[in-house]
């Protein structure tokens, strides 16, 4: 049985006739049933042998020994030597850069960031709205002071967590409730932190 | 000689004779002798096979002690249904490729111009005068270069096929492609080759007819 291996060495023989006739068939039925030593010329077997003149290399001497240091080293635990550039400094200089711009983006838009100003950026429209307009901020400010309107029956007299009074259903007036501290304030007594009265009203 | 030497030095010398198969099953029992026989075997052919493929001889060197460290490390990983030969040189394979995409290496440069240690690649032949080895070390050269030009997976399977002399089933266990792809690279890759060495050395390849 002739293997491709054998074809090849066998077939510059063969094309120069240097072979038996038994090995001569045998070839010559290998070559008929394999494509590829059909595709198989005689330049490209001066091509195989040319390779198989190359010079073959060798490593330095003192290979065995640089081989059982570096065993020693790594069976001791110590990480291999760094070469100059990899693949995992890359990978970390690209996060440090993606890092630096992320910082960069997030300090401009806490620096920018107004909340409750205007919306524009753009100082010369923001100066001819408050040119046209009165002053946001004013008017925000006299609508602070205005006194809210309290539900009347929410209202409680003093520790005793009584009504002042109620709202008559009918008449929609509201009554005070009957006690007899309710008196008008210029009557009042003028009481102290602990509640005692200092002096009376004149 | 004492008696222990004498013991060792023919339990070195029947180690020579043993298979690959055999040394690493030592090994894996516990004799760190096979694994330096295994070493003393395989560390030329597979520095050439790496160093070929990379171009780069301190990258080679590297790549080789790997490899064995990667034996070392996983030796009960191998199992006696492949041929160690081809499990040595999947690692060796593996480790140059990656090596290869890390570095996106597209032209390698050439071996024969390393400084000091083009003296261990040079064969001794006393019979060639200076102007002829000169010429042959030129058109070595120019093959080299031929070579480093090939994409990598044809020069892989060259390299493995016509200057390792492995057989090609070997190479189809080791770059994990069927029979006929490995045919089929290793004739392209030569006809490329042979299409642009056509013009060097044609009286060198005319000599070997």
């Amino acid at each position: 049985m002739i293997r491709c291996e054998d074809f090849e060495r066998h077939l510059l023989d063969l094309h120069q006739g240097r072979i038996s006739v038994e090995l001569q068939q045998a070839l010559e039925e290998h070559r008929r049933l394999c494509k590829s030593c059909r595709e198989l010329t005689p330049e490209l077997i001066q091509v195989r042998q040319r390779l198989m003149t190359l010079v073959k290399l060798k490593p330095r001497p003192g290979f065995e020994m640089r081989l059982a240091r570096r065993l020693q080293f790594e069976s001791q635990g110590r990480p291999r030597r760094q070469r100059a550039w990899d693949g995992s400094l890359a990978a970390n200089w690209l996060a440090f850069g993606v890092g630096a711009v992320a910082t960069v983006l997030i300090g401009f838009m806490v620096f920018t960031y107004h909340p409750g100003g205007p919306t524009s950026t753009n100082p010369m429209t923001a100066d001819n709205q408050a040119q046209q307009t009165p002053t946001p901020k004013v008017k925000k400010a006299q609508d602070v002071q205005e006194t809210p309107v309290r539900n009347p029956e929410l209202l409680v007299k003093g520790g005793e967590n009584l009504p002042l009074g109620k709202v008559d259903d009918s008449t929609g007036q509201f009554l005070l409730t009957a006690d007899k501290d309710t008196m008008p304030l210029n009557q009042a007594p003028v009481r102290d932190w602990q509640g005692q009265a200092v002096s009376q009203p004149k | 000689m004492s008696i222990n030497n004498r013991k060792q030095s023919e339990d070195m010398s029947s180690l020579k004779e043993w298979l690959d198969e055999d040394l690493i099953f030592s090994f894996q029992q516990g004799d760190v002798e096979a694994f330096n026989e295994i070493v003393e075997r395989y560390k030329n052919p597979l520095y050439n096979f790496v160093c070929r493929l990379l171009g780069d001889p301190m990258y080679s060197e590297d790549i080789v002690q790997e490899t064995f460290i990667r034996v070392y490390r996983n030796k009960h990983r191998y199992h006696r249904i492949a041929r160690f030969s081809t499990w040595i040189y999947t690692i060796a394979s593996n480790l140059a490729k990656t090596e290869l995409r890390r570095r996106k290496v597209k032209q390698f440069f050439s071996i024969s111009s390393k400084g000091s240690d083009e003296k261990d690649y040079d064969l001794p032949d006393r019979s060639l005068d200076v102007e002829k080895e000169v010429d042959r070390s030129m058109k070595q050269e120019a093959v080299v270069k031929e070579i480093e030009k090939l994409s990598s997976p044809f020069k892989e399977a060259v390299i493995l096929r016509d200057m390792q002399d492995l057989s090609y089933e070997e190479i189809s266990d080791i770059l994990g492609v069927p029979l006929g792809t490995v045919k089929s690279r290793v004739n392209r890759g030569r006809a490329r080759l042979q299409k642009r060495l056509k013009y060097i050395g044609r009286e060198e390849m005319d000599d070997t007819l």
